[in-house]
């Protein structure tokens, strides 16, 4: 199901049972979810041992550090309730920057960065892809 | 002194004596620095004591809490070395969110307010008391 929005960016609506993942850690990115409605778990998988590490709901977003930042992400995320999400591809976030002025995708490419560094040293290193 | 950035935008390119202050804990969060050249430290003062929690260098973003709803900063930035920054005042910072598109203006701000929330898990910085919520979900927006 695909629903289009705000000159012609294209957003499918998803849905997730719950312990269905959205994603796992180390995964290349292909795409980042808007979650519409439920509950989802960011965690991380210390070989074997599970950290939970968030639990986000409604108006949250996952996956877009992979995404804007080109890397595997970094924490998996699985769905606890059933969630309806929106995902966003990469090609349309690419789309979306290139309609904005240059300095946002520069200013949110190193808030990113930023964040990305800023989430090793609150939570530890990520587990480098397989 | 102005430069200009090509969308229209005027910024400025400040120079920082080392120790010179970017900005403090406590004042008004209000434009955003790119570093251009040298290092900036991030610290806190706690009483008489000033803690170092991290270093920034060229290329990299001070004060994001200018993108969100957060009043005042509360890490301070200071200049190590000799600085060059470019600083996007207030009101340029809001022509620019103004003419993006909305999925990237909300993402910018649900980024800056992540790493915000992070750098505070990260440093131990005590949040205030009241915490503005954001208005309205991203999914809301988007009007799905």
């Amino acid at each position: 199901m695909a629903g289009k929005v705000d000159s012609g960016l294209q957003v499918s609506t998803v849905y997730f049972d719950p312990t269905e993942m959205l994603f796992h850690e180390g995964d290349p990115p292909t795409g980042m979810f808007l979650i519409e409605d439920g509950t989802v778990e960011v965690f991380r998988d210390n070989g074997g041992r599970i950290v939970t590490v968030a639990k986000l709901g409604r108006g949250e977003v996952v996956g877009e550090l992979a995404l804007i930042e080109g890397i595997p992400h970094t924490r998996s995320v699985r769905a606890a309730t059933h969630v309806t999400a929106l995902k966003v591809d990469p090609g349309q976030l690419e789309q979306t920057l290139g309609h904005s002025p240059a300095l946002i995708r520069m200013i949110l490419k190193r808030v990113v960065r930023k964040l990305h560094r800023t989430n090793t040293v609150a939570f530890g290193p990520s587990r480098r892809p397989s | 002194m102005g430069t200009g950035s090509g969308d229209g935008l005027t910024v400025s390119k400040l120079y920082f004596d080392i120790q010179e202050v970017l900005f403090k804990e406590g004042d008004p969060a209000t434009s955003l620095f790119i570093i251009e050249d040298g290092e900036v430290e991030v610290y806190q003062t706690s009483g008489a004591r000033t803690v170092s929690l991290s270093r920034l260098g060229p290329g990299e973003v001070v004060g994001e809490q200018a993108l969100i709803d957060r009043a005042t900063h509360s890490r301070g930035a200071r200049a190590i070395t000799p600085v060059i920054a470019l600083e996007i005042p207030p009101d340029q910072l809001k022509a620019v969110l103004e003419n993006s598109h909305t999925l990237a203006r909300l993402l910018l701000q649900h980024m800056a307010r992540k790493l915000d929330q992070t750098a505070d898990i990260a440093f131990g910085t005590p949040r205030p008391a009241e915490e503005p919520e954001p208005s309205e979900g991203v999914g809301e927006i988007l009007g799905q």
